[in-house]
Protein backbone atom coordinates (compact mmCIF):
# COMPACT_ATOMS: atom_id res chain seq x y z
CA UNK A 1 0.00 0.00 0.00
CA UNK A 2 1.36 3.41 -0.92
CA UNK A 3 2.19 5.67 2.00
CA UNK A 4 0.03 8.66 2.74
CA UNK A 5 0.12 11.90 4.68
CA UNK A 6 -3.19 13.27 5.92
CA UNK A 7 -4.21 16.86 6.57
CA UNK A 8 -7.23 17.35 8.76
CA UNK A 9 -8.83 20.20 10.65
CA UNK A 10 -12.00 22.26 10.70
CA UNK A 11 -13.41 23.97 7.60
CA UNK A 12 -11.30 26.88 6.46
CA UNK A 13 -8.13 25.75 8.20
CA UNK A 14 -6.29 25.41 4.91
CA UNK A 15 -6.11 21.68 4.21
CA UNK A 16 -6.62 22.11 0.46
CA UNK A 17 -4.07 24.93 0.35
CA UNK A 18 -1.53 22.89 2.32
CA UNK A 19 -1.81 19.98 -0.08
CA UNK A 20 -1.49 22.31 -3.06
CA UNK A 21 1.71 23.72 -1.51
CA UNK A 22 3.60 20.45 -1.76
CA UNK A 23 1.71 18.27 -4.25
CA UNK A 24 3.37 17.58 -7.59
CA UNK A 25 0.13 18.28 -9.37
CA UNK A 26 -2.86 20.45 -8.65
CA UNK A 27 -4.83 18.57 -6.03
CA UNK A 28 -8.07 16.88 -6.91
CA UNK A 29 -10.69 18.69 -4.87
CA UNK A 30 -14.25 17.79 -4.05
CA UNK A 31 -15.49 21.23 -3.09
CA UNK A 32 -19.10 22.25 -3.41
CA UNK A 33 -20.88 25.51 -2.85
CA UNK A 34 -21.11 26.19 0.84
CA UNK A 35 -24.61 26.49 2.26
CA UNK A 36 -23.47 26.42 5.88
CA UNK A 37 -24.00 29.96 7.10
CA UNK A 38 -21.56 29.28 9.92
CA UNK A 39 -18.69 29.06 7.44
CA UNK A 40 -17.33 32.23 5.91
CA UNK A 41 -16.31 30.65 2.62
CA UNK A 42 -17.98 30.16 -0.75
CA UNK A 43 -16.96 26.55 -1.23
CA UNK A 44 -16.09 23.73 1.14
CA UNK A 45 -14.72 20.21 0.84
CA UNK A 46 -17.28 17.45 1.21
CA UNK A 47 -15.25 14.50 -0.02
CA UNK A 48 -11.54 14.67 0.31
CA UNK A 49 -8.69 16.45 -1.37
CA UNK A 50 -5.98 14.42 -2.98
CA UNK A 51 -2.46 15.15 -4.15
CA UNK A 52 0.74 13.22 -4.65
CA UNK A 53 4.49 13.50 -4.23
CA UNK A 54 6.36 11.23 -6.61
CA UNK A 55 9.48 9.49 -5.34
CA UNK A 56 12.37 7.85 -7.15
CA UNK A 57 11.54 4.40 -8.38
CA UNK A 58 7.95 5.13 -9.27
CA UNK A 59 6.66 5.13 -5.71
CA UNK A 60 4.51 8.02 -4.56
CA UNK A 61 3.29 9.46 -1.31
CA UNK A 62 -0.39 10.33 -1.35
CA UNK A 63 -1.63 13.48 0.31
CA UNK A 64 -5.16 13.44 1.66
CA UNK A 65 -7.24 16.27 3.01
CA UNK A 66 -10.24 15.23 5.03
CA UNK A 67 -13.57 17.01 4.93
CA UNK A 68 -13.55 19.38 7.86
CA UNK A 69 -17.17 19.50 8.89
CA UNK A 70 -17.91 17.58 12.06
CA UNK A 71 -20.68 15.56 10.44
CA UNK A 72 -17.95 13.76 8.52
CA UNK A 73 -16.04 12.80 11.67
CA UNK A 74 -16.69 9.10 11.04
CA UNK A 75 -14.35 9.42 8.05
CA UNK A 76 -11.39 10.87 9.92
CA UNK A 77 -10.13 7.72 11.66
CA UNK A 78 -10.61 5.74 8.46
CA UNK A 79 -8.54 8.17 6.43
CA UNK A 80 -5.69 8.49 8.92
CA UNK A 81 -5.31 4.76 9.52
CA UNK A 82 -1.78 3.65 8.61
CA UNK A 83 -0.78 7.17 7.61
CA UNK A 84 2.87 8.11 7.63
CA UNK A 85 1.86 11.30 9.37
CA UNK A 86 -1.05 13.54 10.26
CA UNK A 87 -1.28 17.32 10.38
CA UNK A 88 -4.15 18.81 12.34
CA UNK A 89 -4.65 22.34 11.01
CA UNK A 90 -6.40 24.84 13.23
CA UNK A 91 -7.86 28.18 12.15
CA UNK A 92 -7.28 30.58 15.01
CA UNK A 93 -9.86 33.03 13.67
CA UNK A 94 -12.70 30.62 14.39
CA UNK A 95 -14.81 31.18 17.52
CA UNK A 96 -13.19 28.48 19.67
CA UNK A 97 -10.05 27.02 18.09
CA UNK A 98 -9.07 25.03 21.17
CA UNK A 99 -12.46 23.33 21.11
CA UNK A 100 -11.87 22.57 17.42
CA UNK A 101 -8.68 20.75 18.37
CA UNK A 102 -10.57 18.91 21.10
CA UNK A 103 -13.09 17.63 18.53
CA UNK A 104 -10.35 16.08 16.42
CA UNK A 105 -8.50 14.62 19.39
CA UNK A 106 -11.70 12.99 20.56
CA UNK A 107 -12.80 11.72 17.17
CA UNK A 108 -9.42 10.32 16.25
CA UNK A 109 -9.00 8.84 19.70
CA UNK A 110 -6.68 5.85 20.04
CA UNK A 111 -5.57 6.09 16.41
CA UNK A 112 -3.40 9.02 17.46
CA UNK A 113 -1.20 6.81 19.62
CA UNK A 114 0.24 5.19 16.52
CA UNK A 115 0.60 8.32 14.43
CA UNK A 116 3.29 10.87 13.86
CA UNK A 117 1.19 13.96 14.35
CA UNK A 118 1.72 17.70 14.30
CA UNK A 119 -0.63 20.59 15.05
CA UNK A 120 -0.39 23.69 12.87
CA UNK A 121 -2.16 26.83 14.04
CA UNK A 122 -3.03 29.34 11.34
CA UNK A 123 -3.90 33.04 11.39
CA UNK A 124 -2.03 33.62 14.65
CA UNK A 125 -0.78 36.89 13.22
CA UNK A 126 -4.27 38.36 13.13
CA UNK A 127 -5.76 36.29 15.95
CA UNK A 128 -3.04 35.77 18.59
CA UNK A 129 -5.42 34.31 21.18
CA UNK A 130 -5.52 31.51 22.09
CA UNK A 131 -1.76 31.12 22.02
CA UNK A 132 0.29 28.04 21.24
CA UNK A 133 0.56 27.23 24.95
CA UNK A 134 -3.22 26.87 25.11
CA UNK A 135 -3.12 24.20 22.41
CA UNK A 136 -0.21 22.47 24.15
CA UNK A 137 -2.29 22.46 27.35
CA UNK A 138 -5.27 20.99 25.50
CA UNK A 139 -3.11 18.22 24.11
CA UNK A 140 -1.73 17.52 27.58
CA UNK A 141 -5.24 17.35 28.99
CA UNK A 142 -6.02 14.69 26.39
CA UNK A 143 -2.85 12.80 27.26
CA UNK A 144 -1.17 13.76 23.97
CA UNK A 145 2.04 15.54 23.16
CA UNK A 146 2.63 16.65 19.59
CA UNK A 147 4.55 19.50 18.03
CA UNK A 148 2.47 22.67 17.95
CA UNK A 149 3.60 25.47 15.72
CA UNK A 150 2.30 28.50 13.89
CA UNK A 151 1.67 27.91 10.21
CA UNK A 152 0.73 29.86 7.13
CA UNK A 153 -0.34 27.16 4.70
CA UNK A 154 0.11 29.55 1.79
CA UNK A 155 3.84 29.32 2.43
CA UNK A 156 5.40 26.12 1.15
CA UNK A 157 8.19 26.29 3.75
CA UNK A 158 5.62 26.29 6.56
CA UNK A 159 3.89 23.21 5.15
CA UNK A 160 7.25 21.52 4.68
CA UNK A 161 8.06 22.19 8.32
CA UNK A 162 4.89 20.36 9.32
CA UNK A 163 5.94 17.43 7.17
CA UNK A 164 9.49 17.50 8.49
CA UNK A 165 8.32 17.32 12.10
CA UNK A 166 6.04 14.41 11.18
CA UNK A 167 8.90 12.58 9.53
CA UNK A 168 11.19 13.08 12.53
CA UNK A 169 8.61 11.43 14.76
CA UNK A 170 7.97 8.65 12.25
CA UNK A 171 11.68 7.97 12.00
CA UNK A 172 12.11 7.77 15.76
CA UNK A 173 9.09 5.46 15.99
CA UNK A 174 10.50 3.24 13.26
CA UNK A 175 13.78 3.02 15.09
CA UNK A 176 11.98 1.87 18.22
CA UNK A 177 10.13 -0.81 16.28
CA UNK A 178 13.35 -2.04 14.70
CA UNK A 179 15.22 -2.17 18.04
CA UNK B 1 44.87 7.90 40.67
CA UNK B 2 41.89 9.51 39.07
CA UNK B 3 40.93 12.77 40.73
CA UNK B 4 37.48 13.33 42.11
CA UNK B 5 36.78 16.99 41.55
CA UNK B 6 33.78 19.07 42.40
CA UNK B 7 32.24 22.11 40.84
CA UNK B 8 30.05 24.53 42.71
CA UNK B 9 27.63 27.01 41.16
CA UNK B 10 27.55 30.34 42.89
CA UNK B 11 24.83 32.84 42.17
CA UNK B 12 23.78 31.12 38.95
CA UNK B 13 20.23 30.76 37.75
CA UNK B 14 18.48 27.51 38.58
CA UNK B 15 18.27 26.67 34.88
CA UNK B 16 22.01 27.18 34.56
CA UNK B 17 22.72 24.85 37.47
CA UNK B 18 20.56 22.23 35.77
CA UNK B 19 22.41 22.75 32.51
CA UNK B 20 25.72 22.23 34.28
CA UNK B 21 24.47 19.02 35.87
CA UNK B 22 23.49 17.73 32.42
CA UNK B 23 26.80 18.83 30.91
CA UNK B 24 28.65 16.97 33.65
CA UNK B 25 26.97 13.72 32.65
CA UNK B 26 28.59 13.99 29.27
CA UNK B 27 31.87 15.83 29.72
CA UNK B 28 32.45 15.39 33.44
CA UNK B 29 34.54 12.27 33.03
CA UNK B 30 38.02 12.08 31.59
CA UNK B 31 41.06 9.90 32.08
CA UNK B 32 42.29 12.37 34.69
CA UNK B 33 39.24 13.38 36.64
CA UNK B 34 35.69 12.67 37.59
CA UNK B 35 33.67 15.85 38.13
CA UNK B 36 30.51 16.22 40.13
CA UNK B 37 28.27 19.09 41.18
CA UNK B 38 28.44 20.06 44.84
CA UNK B 39 27.28 22.69 47.26
CA UNK B 40 30.38 22.22 49.42
CA UNK B 41 32.37 25.35 50.07
CA UNK B 42 35.69 23.70 49.24
CA UNK B 43 34.85 22.69 45.66
CA UNK B 44 37.81 22.61 43.31
CA UNK B 45 35.99 24.76 40.74
CA UNK B 46 33.56 27.55 41.44
CA UNK B 47 31.39 28.88 38.64
CA UNK B 48 30.32 32.28 39.76
CA UNK B 49 27.86 34.67 38.22
CA UNK B 50 29.61 37.87 37.29
CA UNK B 51 28.86 40.44 39.96
CA UNK B 52 27.77 37.94 42.62
CA UNK B 53 29.48 38.25 46.02
CA UNK B 54 32.42 35.87 46.33
CA UNK B 55 33.31 33.59 49.24
CA UNK B 56 35.99 31.72 47.34
CA UNK B 57 38.44 29.48 49.24
CA UNK B 58 42.04 30.15 48.31
CA UNK B 59 42.58 26.79 46.61
CA UNK B 60 39.63 26.79 44.23
CA UNK B 61 39.61 27.57 40.56
CA UNK B 62 37.23 30.32 39.67
CA UNK B 63 35.38 30.84 36.42
CA UNK B 64 32.90 33.59 35.74
CA UNK B 65 29.53 33.15 34.12
CA UNK B 66 28.68 36.29 32.25
CA UNK B 67 26.12 37.56 29.78
CA UNK B 68 27.14 37.27 26.16
CA UNK B 69 28.11 40.90 25.84
CA UNK B 70 29.22 41.67 29.40
CA UNK B 71 32.74 43.11 29.66
CA UNK B 72 35.05 41.04 31.85
CA UNK B 73 38.39 42.36 33.02
CA UNK B 74 41.42 40.11 32.71
CA UNK B 75 40.46 38.50 29.40
CA UNK B 76 38.14 35.66 28.53
CA UNK B 77 40.17 32.66 29.66
CA UNK B 78 37.98 31.72 32.61
CA UNK B 79 34.70 33.11 31.44
CA UNK B 80 31.67 31.10 30.35
CA UNK B 81 29.27 33.16 28.31
CA UNK B 82 25.51 32.87 28.49
CA UNK B 83 23.79 30.81 27.28
CA UNK B 84 26.14 28.14 28.61
CA UNK B 85 27.76 26.05 25.89
CA UNK B 86 28.97 22.52 26.49
CA UNK B 87 32.17 22.90 24.47
CA UNK B 88 33.27 25.93 26.49
CA UNK B 89 32.42 24.15 29.74
CA UNK B 90 34.32 21.07 28.63
CA UNK B 91 37.35 23.17 27.68
CA UNK B 92 37.28 24.75 31.13
CA UNK B 93 37.32 21.36 32.86
CA UNK B 94 40.05 19.98 30.62
CA UNK B 95 42.12 23.10 31.20
CA UNK B 96 41.94 22.64 34.94
CA UNK B 97 42.74 18.94 34.62
CA UNK B 98 45.80 19.72 32.54
CA UNK B 99 47.25 21.46 35.55
CA UNK B 100 46.76 18.48 37.83
CA UNK B 101 49.93 16.93 39.18
CA UNK B 102 49.61 13.54 37.51
CA UNK B 103 52.71 12.48 35.52
CA UNK B 104 51.57 10.87 32.30
CA UNK B 105 53.73 7.76 32.71
CA UNK B 106 52.23 7.03 36.09
CA UNK B 107 48.63 7.57 35.23
CA UNK B 108 46.57 4.69 36.59
CA UNK B 109 44.31 2.49 34.57
CA UNK B 110 40.89 4.03 34.48
CA UNK B 111 39.17 2.64 37.53
CA UNK B 112 35.96 0.72 37.60
CA UNK B 113 33.92 3.86 38.05
CA UNK B 114 34.51 4.93 34.48
CA UNK B 115 32.05 2.60 32.77
CA UNK B 116 29.35 3.84 35.08
CA UNK B 117 29.96 7.30 33.84
CA UNK B 118 29.80 6.03 30.30
CA UNK B 119 26.49 4.41 31.08
CA UNK B 120 25.30 7.71 32.52
CA UNK B 121 26.24 9.44 29.32
CA UNK B 122 24.01 6.98 27.50
CA UNK B 123 20.96 8.11 29.42
CA UNK B 124 18.00 8.61 27.13
CA UNK B 125 15.50 11.41 27.03
CA UNK B 126 11.91 11.92 25.96
CA UNK B 127 9.86 15.07 25.85
CA UNK B 128 7.20 15.50 28.49
CA UNK B 129 5.71 18.57 26.89
CA UNK B 130 6.23 20.40 23.62
CA UNK B 131 8.47 23.40 24.34
CA UNK B 132 7.13 26.90 23.96
CA UNK B 133 8.37 29.78 21.88
CA UNK B 134 11.08 30.66 24.37
CA UNK B 135 13.06 27.64 23.23
CA UNK B 136 11.88 27.12 19.69
CA UNK B 137 10.87 30.37 18.06
CA UNK B 138 12.51 30.71 14.65
CA UNK B 139 14.78 27.77 15.41
CA UNK B 140 14.07 25.15 12.78
CA UNK B 141 16.79 22.83 13.99
CA UNK B 142 15.48 22.79 17.54
CA UNK B 143 11.95 22.04 16.36
CA UNK B 144 13.26 19.03 14.48
CA UNK B 145 15.32 17.84 17.45
CA UNK B 146 12.30 18.17 19.73
CA UNK B 147 10.17 16.17 17.29
CA UNK B 148 12.58 13.25 17.46
CA UNK B 149 12.05 13.23 21.23
CA UNK B 150 8.24 13.15 21.00
CA UNK B 151 7.68 9.48 20.40
CA UNK B 152 10.45 7.67 22.25
CA UNK B 153 13.48 7.94 24.50
CA UNK B 154 16.70 8.74 22.67
CA UNK B 155 20.26 9.10 23.88
CA UNK B 156 22.25 12.13 22.80
CA UNK B 157 24.21 9.90 20.41
CA UNK B 158 21.02 8.54 18.89
CA UNK B 159 19.50 12.00 18.59
CA UNK B 160 22.62 13.25 16.89
CA UNK B 161 22.71 10.30 14.48
CA UNK B 162 19.04 10.52 13.58
CA UNK B 163 19.00 14.27 13.10
CA UNK B 164 22.43 14.76 11.60
CA UNK B 165 22.95 17.55 14.15
CA UNK B 166 26.24 17.72 16.05
CA UNK B 167 26.47 16.04 19.45
CA UNK B 168 27.32 19.25 21.29
CA UNK B 169 24.34 21.04 19.81
CA UNK B 170 22.09 18.13 20.76
CA UNK B 171 23.54 18.14 24.26
CA UNK B 172 22.97 21.85 24.69
CA UNK B 173 19.38 21.45 23.58
CA UNK B 174 18.90 18.54 25.98
CA UNK B 175 20.33 20.70 28.76
CA UNK B 176 18.00 23.55 27.86
CA UNK B 177 14.97 21.22 27.89
CA UNK B 178 16.11 19.63 31.12
CA UNK B 179 16.52 22.99 32.81
CA UNK B 180 12.85 23.66 32.11
CA UNK B 181 11.68 20.24 33.34
CA UNK B 182 10.49 19.28 29.88
CA UNK B 183 12.27 15.93 29.74
CA UNK B 184 11.84 12.48 31.15
CA UNK B 185 15.26 10.94 31.67
CA UNK B 186 15.83 7.22 31.60
CA UNK B 187 19.12 5.75 32.76
CA UNK B 188 20.73 3.26 30.41
CA UNK B 189 22.01 1.15 33.29
CA UNK B 190 19.84 -1.88 34.00
CA UNK B 191 20.15 -3.92 37.21
CA UNK B 192 21.83 -6.87 35.49
CA UNK B 193 24.49 -4.65 34.05
CA UNK B 194 26.15 -3.84 37.36
CA UNK B 195 28.70 -6.62 36.93
CA UNK B 196 29.89 -5.19 33.67
CA UNK B 197 30.67 -1.92 35.40
CA UNK B 198 33.54 -3.47 37.31
CA UNK B 199 34.93 -5.42 34.39
CA UNK B 200 37.97 -3.46 33.24
CA UNK B 201 37.55 -4.95 29.80
CA UNK B 202 34.11 -3.54 29.42
CA UNK B 203 33.88 -1.03 26.68
CA UNK B 204 30.82 1.03 26.00
CA UNK B 205 28.72 -0.11 23.11
CA UNK B 206 28.90 2.25 20.17
CA UNK B 207 25.85 4.29 19.38
CA UNK B 208 23.38 1.90 17.83
CA UNK B 209 22.88 4.13 14.82
CA UNK B 210 25.69 5.47 12.73
CA UNK B 211 23.45 7.06 10.17
CA UNK B 212 19.77 7.63 9.86
CA UNK B 213 18.13 4.22 9.45
CA UNK B 214 15.70 5.65 6.96
CA UNK B 215 18.21 7.63 4.97
CA UNK B 216 17.75 5.37 1.98
CA UNK B 217 14.21 4.29 2.89
CA UNK B 218 10.89 5.91 2.29
CA UNK B 219 11.39 8.73 4.77
CA UNK B 220 14.82 9.51 3.39
CA UNK B 221 13.56 9.55 -0.17
CA UNK B 222 10.61 11.75 0.74
CA UNK B 223 12.91 14.17 2.55
CA UNK B 224 15.18 14.31 -0.46
CA UNK B 225 12.26 14.80 -2.83
CA UNK B 226 10.86 17.68 -0.76
CA UNK B 227 14.26 19.27 -0.32
CA UNK B 228 14.38 18.64 3.43
CA UNK B 229 17.95 17.31 3.44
Amino acid sequence: MEPKIVFTGPPGAGKTTAIAAISDTAPIVTDVANHDTGLAKARTTVGMDYGTVALEGGEQVRLFGTPGQERFDFLWPILVKDALGLAILIDNSRPDPVADLRVFLKSLGPVLSKLACVVGVGRLDTHPRPGLEDFIDELAAAGRMFPVLPVDVRKREDVLMLVELMLAQAEAKNMGEQA
Amino acid sequence: MKHSLRVRAEGLRKAEELSISVFLRFVGQSDKASWSLTRAADAELVLQALGAPSALPATAHLAWVADADAPVSGGSKNVLRRPLQVDAFSALLRGIESGLDVPAARQPIIPAAAPASVAESQASYRLLRWPGDELLQNQRQRKILASFLVSRHLSVAQLSALSGVGRDTCLEFIAALSSRDLLETRSAVMPGEAARRVDPGFAPAPATISTSPSASGLIGRLRKRLGLV
